[in-house]
């Protein structure tokens, strides 16, 4: 029986298969086993098909995209690598986040938002040529992330028009790394099933902020 | 009794009665009759939806959806223009909207209405924030005693017992807070306020004695009783992703509730995809025998017959059905001899409000996702308390959390103290987000369109609806005065807003009126136990029967409003008066 059958059973005899007494019984237990097997396979028994979701590829950076061109790519991915570096995590780059980007910005994004992301993806090579006579993608990381830190000031030739540009970009790299399997799950800490509202905990027992949120 | 049989199509059998609409009125109208042995045909416009089953979306975590949760852009454009307004619209929930190309409605020059739709079996049961407010005496005389609007017919100890009928059943969270404007309900155990809220809490009763801080009273099953739970319902798992439904069944909806109870009694049936153009009206006996209805797929049109009638079709639903059931006797909709059907449409008013910085709590934290919020009670709740430039109160509504990397993804900052700063809660915020209450005015109205019909040929609805001048300074003093709470409260960095040219009527998603109740037919639809006061077999009991919007949220007086009309009108047919 595979998994999903399984779940189906298991959700049948919780509304209807179970006779009257046992049926009580079972969701006495559920309700007082909070959090237990059941209930996570109860509530995620929807979850099964990965209905065309975005699913990172490795190699992003070295082909063209939906609205960017192979240049384009590759200088994003150095982008999401720059902003959201690797640490004991993945960097925005091994997440694919510039895939996700190029997908997003087609999808759920205006025609000016496209533009002003293509916009500004030119821009930083443009004034990466300007200051440092190469490619961004040519540029080391610290330089890279240099010219980015200036970008966000308004320096080395960047306008506050370029900032808000950049800003836009920013957000949907941020939002794109920490709505990944592992940037909400490893980077941050994610509740699946809470089991209940708490309203003091100590910061320390989680350690991070919540991947896991009612609206993204 | 399953599936097969709750189902119907066509069918010349007489039903002792007809429950237009599933929603939350339409779902416990349904349970009530069947209860008593009424042999029931619930009539609902749009899809089946099966409890769990069809809830396509839920436990989904965030990257297994095709765009992380926002909706395609063309899909908006074309489909959902309006709906996407609702906070609740998103991938996950876009499923329970209705397509905005399908329910197509005009809106009077200069004038604009949010009008969200939720056309399945369950309505928006399924996508309602659950918060649960029983009214209160002073929310039944306020029109009485300014005059704006007509006098409710009905006062507070009128509804009382059949709020405590409904909320054992749906299962209420809050705590006993003994207050005069808002009356306790049969609770089930609160949610918890976090440190900051607990703190707040104590400082505004010093500050303001009269304006309590209490936790937000929502239809969620904190501790489940024996009778919730044969319901085949659990405890809330604070995920707070109720909008596309609980398998848990853990908060209030048609199909986690209603449904089961009503289907148990074996007297149900439920005719679904059926758009209901009118009703039939018989003059010689001055009743409505039944329903004329098109199908939602097919356009197929068929006829279903009962005893009684309830429309339960949401408010305008209900209206638009009203005013297109012409007759010689009713050539302006029927049971609209008062003329007054349409008019006095209101919605609530949530549009000021401030937030600011907490200092400290650097420790503190919460765990899971609470489906409620803080909630100060209007403090305005009789005309001796009202502010000299404008009637009537407003409630304030908020919650204190961290910021986490949603909120701080436009802070500056590249590398790894950016990334580090992200996986770390940052600093508290709260705010008060006012919820006000609209005054009821004869302009505020829907018709009928003159030429424009949806693609069922039926008229599409004409709405004229404007925020009034007393609508703008209720929100400017809101805004003022949650900023001065605020800031006395020690809460640092306050921001006020007002929203009010930016947000048209309707998205507070409680519109009310347009068939109001009163104890003069020639002033009002309904009586005092929501039946027409021309045609005795014919009921309204959803929101279309509002006589004033009053502060708190809606639904759980459309429940009471609705058993207590199925009582009296079992009561009715016994004595054979209808």
């Amino acid at each position: 029986m595979s998994n999903e059958q399984e779940i189906k059973e298991h959700k049948n005899g919780i509304t209807t298969a179970l006779p009257q007494q046992s049926r009580r019984q079972l969701l006495r237990s559920i309700a007082t086993f909070i959090g237990s097997t059941a209930l996570a396979q109860l509530a995620s028994g929807n979850a099964l098909a990965v209905a065309l979701a975005y699913e990172a590829k490795a190699d992003s950076a070295q082909k063209a995209g939906r609205l960017f061109t192979l240049q384009q790519m590759t200088l994003l991915a150095d982008v999401c690598a720059a902003v959201l570096p690797k640490t004991d995590t993945p960097s925005g780059a091994e997440l694919d986040v510039h895939g996700f980007i190029d997908h997003q910005l087609i999808v759920c994004y205006s025609d000016d938002k496209q533009k002003q992301a293509v916009q500004i993806v030119e821009t930083i090579d443009r004034q990466s040529y300007h200051n440092y006579a190469k490619s961004f993608h040519q540029l080391n990381i610290e330089h890279q992330t240099e010219l980015l830190i200036a970008l966000e000031e308004q320096r080395l030739g960047f306008s506050s028009k370029d900032e808000l540009q950049f800003k836009a970009l920013k957000s949907l790299l941020v939002f794109g790394y920490f709505t990944t399997e592992v940037g909400a799950t490893k980077a941050l800490s994610y509740q699946a099933i809470p089991g209940g509202f708490k309203g003091s905990v100590p910061y320390d027992s989680v350690g991070k902020s919540y991947g896991s949120l009612a609206y993204y | 009794m399953n599936n097969q049989d709750l189902y119907i199509n066509e069918t010349s059998e007489e039903y002792d009665a007809l429950v237009i609409g599933s929603g939350i009125s339409g779902g416990w109208a349904a349970k009530e009759f069947c209860e008593r042995g009424f042999k029931t045909l619930m009539v609902e416009r749009g899809r089946i939806v099966e409890h769990q089953k069809d809830y396509i979306a839920e436990g989904k975590p965030v990257w297994q959806y095709p765009n992380r949760m926002k909706v395609d852009n063309l899909l908006v454009e074309e489909q959902y223009k309006v709906q996407q307004k609702c906070y609740a619209f998103h991938e996950g929930t876009k499923h329970f909207f209705g397509n905005d190309k399908d329910y197509p409605y005009s809106t009077e020059k200069g004038t604009d209405f949010t009008w969200i739709r939720a056309n399945q079996l369950g309505g928006k049961s399924l996508l309602w924030h659950r918060q649960s407010y029983r009214f209160s005496d002073y929310d039944f005389n306020a029109n009485k005693l300014d005059g704006h609007g007509n006098d409710w017919p009905i006062r507070y100890n009128d509804l009382e017992s059949w709020y405590s009928h409904v909320e054992k059943h749906a299962g209420i969270s809050g705590n006993y807070d003994n207050l005069a404007q808002l009356p306790n309900s049969e609770f089930l155990p609160p949610f918890e306020f976090n440190q900051p809220e607990a703190d707040l809490k104590a400082k505004f009763a010093s500050l303001y004695p009269e304006r309590p801080m209490i936790i937000g009273r929502a239809a969620h099953l904190t501790k489940p009783s024996e009778l919730h739970l044969s319901q085949g319902r659990v405890q809330c798992q604070a995920r707070n992703e109720c909008q596309k439904g609980c398998s848990f069944g853990a908060y209030f909806s048609t199909q986690s509730s209603t449904l089961p109870a009503a289907a148990k009694t074996g007297k149900l049936h439920i005719a679904p995809n059926s758009v209901v153009d009118s009703l039939i009206y018989d003059e010689n006996t001055n009743r409505v025998k039944g329903v004329r209805v098109i199908d939602n797929d097919t356009l197929a049109t068929r006829e279903y017959y009962a005893k009684v009638v309830f429309l339960c079709a949401s408010t305008l639903g209900s209206t638009q059905i009203m005013l297109n059931s012409k007759s010689k006797k009713f050539p302006n909709g029927i049971a609209n001899s008062s003329g007054v059907l349409g008019h006095y449409l209101m919605d609530h008013v949530y549009n000021a409000g401030a937030t600011g910085q907490l200092e400290g709590y650097q420790q503190e934290f919460y765990s899971g996702r609470r489906p409620t919020a803080a909630y100060i009670p209007n403090f305005q709740f009789e005309p001796s308390k009202y502010k000299h430039n404008y009637k009537r109160g407003y409630a304030l509504s908020g919650s204190a959390s961290r910021s986490d990397w949603q909120g701080m993804k436009n802070s500056a900052g590249i590398g790894v103290d950016f990334k580090q700063q992200l996986t770390q809660a940052g600093d508290w915020h709260f705010g008060l987000h006012a919820q006000g209450e609209m005054l009821p005015r004869f302009e505020n109205q829907v018709s009928l369109h003159p030429s424009k019909t949806d693609k069922w040929g039926i008229p599409q609805l004409h709405i004229n609806c404007q925020w009034s001048e007393n609508e703008k300074l209720m929100m400017e003093d809101a805004a003022y005065t949650a900023k001065e709470m605020l800031e006395k409260a020690g809460v640092k960095e306050v921001k006020s807003y007002t929203s009010l040219d930016k947000y048209s009527p309707g998205l507070a998603i409680h519109e009310v009126g347009t068939a109001r109740m009163g104890r003069d037919p020639k002033n009002s639809i309904l009586n005092a136990y929501n039946q027409t006061h021309d045609i005795p077999n014919l009921f309204v009991t959803d929101g279309a029967s509002f006589c004033s919007s009053a502060v708190v949220n809606p639904s759980l007086t459309f429940m009471a409003l609705t058993v207590r009309a199925v009582d009296f009108a079992v009561q009715e047919i016994k004595a054979k008066r209808i």
